[in-house]
């Protein structure tokens, strides 16, 4: 889409060559700002509408909560938990089963035949 | 005679209190090393610690009796204990809960044990697993 802007421009300035190139290019940066703000604006919304990040739902622990006892130096406070967004996303897929193609999945399912068939055998 | 390898010991001490007496005095003084004097260093060295925070070390002992050790940090099912007030793990895991633990909890517990020496090369996300796995052994749920 931004192609076509740009050529679209291109052809319009091609009948004035005297006038600047710097106007040119300042026209040009001024609608790729206003195009990156837009986006920014639609991403935000995104995050906002859902709540909480979009990801995962949002975590028992709230911000501020005193994780006790698990600091171990003299002198220091108990960490603090901090808001969902800011751990890392990959915390937050720990809980998941693995996804159906993956050799994890594969052995888990495996795992399970061997224990429901020896289960069965028993008596 | 052959001379005998250096040996390892496995002690699990609480910070600051090291003392001759058993387990670690007779663990130590079999090997031949004053146990007073590695109490004495010991205590030096988990000076930062809380006191009493059980401290994982290894004493390696040479054949000449001079011994060398390294801390670790405490044992990750201790520190679910402490921080869910637990005094003991399950002793049916799946069918009996004792708690529950957060993902935030996790994250920092795998934090500290990241500073271990023998985990320094491990990904905090394999951190993670592990004590996940460690609170799943104990019969403590992990939710979000």
């Amino acid at each position: 889409m931004l192609c076509l802007r740009s050529s679209r421009i291109l052809v319009q300035r091609s009948a004035l060559p005297l006038v600047a190139n710097s106007c040119f290019r300042r026209e040009f940066h001024c609608s790729q700002l206003v195009q990156n703000e837009t986006q920014k604006k639609t991403e935000v919304n995104k995050d906002t509408s859902d709540g909480s990040s979009p990801s995962h739902p949002a975590s028992s622990v709230l911000a501020g909560t005193i994780l006790k006892n698990l600091n171990i130096k003299a002198g220091g406070i108990d960490p603090v938990a901090k808001e969902d967004h800011e751990y890392p996303e990959w915390l937050w897929t720990l809980l998941d089963a693995p996804a159906s193609d993956t050799s994890a999945a594969l052995s888990r399912s495996r795992k399970n035949a061997i224990r429901t068939s020896n289960f069965l055998k028993k008596k | 005679m052959s001379t005998p390898k250096a040996s390892l010991v496995k002690l699990v001490v609480p910070a600051g209190k090291a003392a001759p007496t058993p387990p670690i005095g007779p663990a130590l003084g079999a090997r031949g090393v004053k146990s007073i004097d590695f109490c004495k260093e010991f205590n030096a060295r988990t000076v930062g610690y809380v006191p009493t925070v059980p401290i994982p070390c290894r004493v390696t002992v040479t054949p000449q009796r001079t011994f060398s050790f390294t801390i670790h940090t405490p044992p990750t099912s201790w520190l679910i204990c402490k921080t869910l007030d637990i005094e003991k793990g399950s002793s049916s895991p799946k069918h009996d809960i004792k708690g529950q633990l957060s993902l935030k909890h996790v994250y920092e517990i795998a934090k500290l044990k990241s500073t271990d020496p023998t985990l320094k090369g491990t990904e905090l996300t394999s951190l993670c697993k592990s004590v996940i796995g460690t609170a799943k052994s104990m019969g403590i749920q992990v939710v979000l």
